[in-house]
């Protein structure tokens, strides 16, 4: 599993967790992953939304200018699934080599 | 700062991305960029060229960049033709005519599939083509007094520009017109896809000199042959013809 796919996985957990602002996506993952950049994190979300794993959508004006959040599809929820699959095989493999 | 920032990016995203997927990168740099500072910027995000490198579809951008050459090479190529082939040559016409037809018809097909309209005409279009236009009108204006055999005027015109003068202006006209073209170009693929009617009308405006070039140096004409002018006339009207209607569609 590599770097891109971990950064895959977080968008898609959180994305999981509701609607989310692409901004703010892109604010809670470089918080996470300090080393990397904004642009490759936003990299990641354009790729799952070209992937149709997300799609885009116009938010609720507030007086200010209309913003635009990504939610997940149906084919993004199977990827998280996969993901996450991949995640916790990784995780034993490593835990039964007494990496913690 | 952030402007800056901004308006780099944008440039840096509608060169490299199609119309559609760039709005939309753009759209959220608004809110990504928003009351950050230059230098914080490139620390959390990286340069625009880094921001938009990262996003790229290199297939998608290939297949622009094999557009843009071919575009490009349909007004650089009569040129190194015509430095090449100083005397007259039978094909030089018809190749002329074939890179006006490939060069409109590809700019339309792409820009039409692939450019947007962007509120009302710019007026550095409105200038270019006025520019080019006027161009044009020096060209048929000198081509007119030589294919009508004018050739007191023609001495009068002589004494006021030597002939190297008139070379000088036609080499550096069709020049200068290929640029503004190449420069439409590069417009109409950073915004309004109007500004492809400059292209169309530069590369017509880049062969018509051209072409007028080649008859003055090759002097391949012979006024005792009555209706010598005819196929020169032809593919001037041709050319002119061809660069107005493109121009003409290429704006609406």
């Amino acid at each position: 599993m590599l770097k891109k796919d971990l950064l895959e996985l977080c968008l898609l957990h959180l994305m999981a967790q509701g609607d989310q602002y692409g901004y703010d996506l892109l604010r809670q993952l470089h918080a996470a992953f300090p080393d990397t950049q904004e642009s490759a994190i936003y990299a990641i979300l354009r790729g799952l939304c070209r992937g149709s794993f997300t799609e885009r959508c116009q938010g609720e004006a507030s007086g200010g200018p209309e913003r635009k959040y990504y939610r997940l599809t149906e084919a993004g929820s199977a990827r998280y699934g996969d993901l996450l699959a991949s995640w916790r095989g990784l995780r034993e493999a490593l835990s039964a080599l007494g990496i913690q | 700062m952030k402007q800056d920032y901004m308006s780099r990016l944008a440039r840096t995203a509608r060169w490299y991305l199609p119309p559609a997927e760039a709005s939309v990168v753009l759209e959220d740099y608004q809110e990504i960029v928003q009351g950050r500072s230059e230098e914080v910027l490139r620390r959390d995000v990286g340069t625009p060229k880094d921001a938009v490198g990262r996003i790229v579809e290199i297939k998608a951008y290939q297949r622009w960049l094999a557009v843009f050459a071919s575009l490009a090479a349909c007004v650089a190529l009569p040129m190194v033709i015509a430095h090449n082939n100083r005397y007259w040559r039978p094909l030089i016409a018809p190749a002329y005519i074939g890179f006006l037809c490939l060069g409109t018809i590809l700019s339309l097909w792409w820009f039409r599939r692939n450019g947007r309209r962007e509120g009302p005409l710019s007026r550095g279009v409105l200038l270019l083509l006025a520019l080019i236009l006027l161009g044009m009108a020096w060209v048929w204006l000198y081509a007119g007094l030589v294919l009508t055999e004018s050739w007191e005027l023609l001495g009068i015109v002589s004494a006021l520009i030597p002939p190297q003068g008139v070379h000088l202006t036609l080499t550096a006209g069709s020049f200068a017109i290929g640029l503004a073209g190449i420069f439409g170009l590069v417009m109409a693929r950073l915004g309004d896809r109007r500004w492809q009617a400059v292209y169309v009308l530069g590369l017509s405006g880049d062969l018509l000199s051209l072409s007028f070039w080649l008859l003055l140096c090759s002097m391949n004409m012979d006024p005792s042959v009555p209706g010598w002018q005819t196929p020169f006339l032809l593919q001037y009207a041709a050319i002119t013809l061809l660069g107005l209607i493109g121009t003409g569609v290429s704006l609406c």
